[in-house]
């Protein structure tokens, strides 16, 4: 049977050695609203439209005027002013077409490669009914063919 | 007296008991949680740069595009309204019935903008011509609409001397098209 002052000494040190967590539990709940109010759950991004997006300088590039046309039942890819593919697609006011786009990169990429260029400049005729996630879509595909640096026109009137 | 002193052996027991935390409240799992939610938003907080949040009613289009947005003049499209920051400046409806590529409303505005920012470049001393065409313009654009409405956002844009125009996008990780 331990003595009464062992005992109490025991209990001192059980007392002593815990963690006192209360600050930290305080600094914690300070900054954790702080930062949920501060987080950035969707990441937005932009597309330049400036010309600043390609890598390539201007001795190594091949210019090939590709440009993409939105016609009302096809993506017309033309190559030095004469149509190089064209590519079935759903139309305007309908949600774009990933397997049409995943073909339109694929055909982007060829026509590159048989012109042997590296110009990261690419077109998009769009008509005016065209919707802008399409545009974005399309400039995705072209984007993942290395074609980074993409302008808009529009059918009808003068481009940008 | 022999109650008394059972009384104050209990007392002694159960006090040693709570302070060495039998009963106490177990808060480990509760500062892991918290340890984990903290790494989680520290590693989500984006310190310094210009964070973009769309106005309520426009949905921007999902891309892979990567570039970090500028710090600039924002015009967002979409929920029947044209606004520039967040003052709104011309209907869809007057947009897609006007006639002519500029749009009277925003073009006003603009040209409002347009004059502060040449004052203040010239109370500086820099180059006023310069700082407009050098100020970016972000396009907040719903994911539906039409590209005559955001043609002409960007011609009178231009119309402006703002040439800088970049085009906002939820950023995606993942193929083309996507």
């Amino acid at each position: 049977m331990p003595s009464r002052r062992a005992r109490t000494s025991r209990w001192r040190q059980t007392v002593a050695s815990e963690l006192n967590l209360l600050p930290l539990m305080n600094v914690f709940i300070v900054l954790i609203p702080l930062l949920l109010l501060s987080a950035v759950f969707v990441e937005v991004t932009v597309i330049r439209m400036d010309g600043t997006g390609g890598t390539a300088s201007a001795a190594e590039t091949t210019p090939i005027d590709l440009t993409v046309r939105f016609d009302a039942d096809a993506y017309t890819v033309l190559a030095q002013g004469g149509v190089a593919r064209t590519v079935a697609r759903a139309g305007d006011g309908v949600a774009p077409d990933a397997a049409a786009l995943a073909e339109l990169g694929a055909a982007l990429g060829e026509i590159r490669t048989a012109y042997d260029s590296d110009d990261p400049s690419i077109t998009l005729i769009a008509a005016e009914t065209t919707r802008y996630e399409e545009l974005v879509a399309v400039m995705d595909a072209a984007r993942a063919q290395g074609l980074s640096q993409a302008g808009l026109v529009g059918a009808a009137a003068g481009g940008f | 007296m022999r109650f008394g002193r059972r009384m104050g052996r209990g007392r002694t027991r159960s006090v040693a008991r709570l302070s060495s935390g039998a009963n106490g409240l177990q808060l480990t799992s509760l500062m892991d949680i918290l340890t984990t939610l903290l790494l989680f938003l520290l590693t989500s907080f984006v310190a310094g740069g210009e964070s973009i949040s769309p106005p309520p009613g426009v949905t921007l289009p999902a891309s892979t595009a990567s570039d970090a947005p500028p710090a600039s003049i924002t015009v967002a499209i979409g929920d029947g309204a044209i606004l520039l920051g967040t003052d709104p400046v011309a209907t869809l409806e007057e947009v897609q019935a006007a006639d002519g590529p500029i749009i009277a409303g925003l073009d006003a505005r603009l040209k409002e903008t347009r004059a502060k920012q040449e004052e203040i470049a010239a109370l500086q001393g820099g180059d006023a011509a310069n700082a407009i065409t050098t100020t970016p313009v972000t396009i907040q654009g719903d994911r539906t609409i039409e590209f005559k409405v955001l043609e002409r956002v960007m011609y009178t844009l231009q119309a402006n001397g703002y040439v800088d125009i970049a085009l906002a996008v939820v950023h995606t990780r993942g193929g083309a098209g996507s």
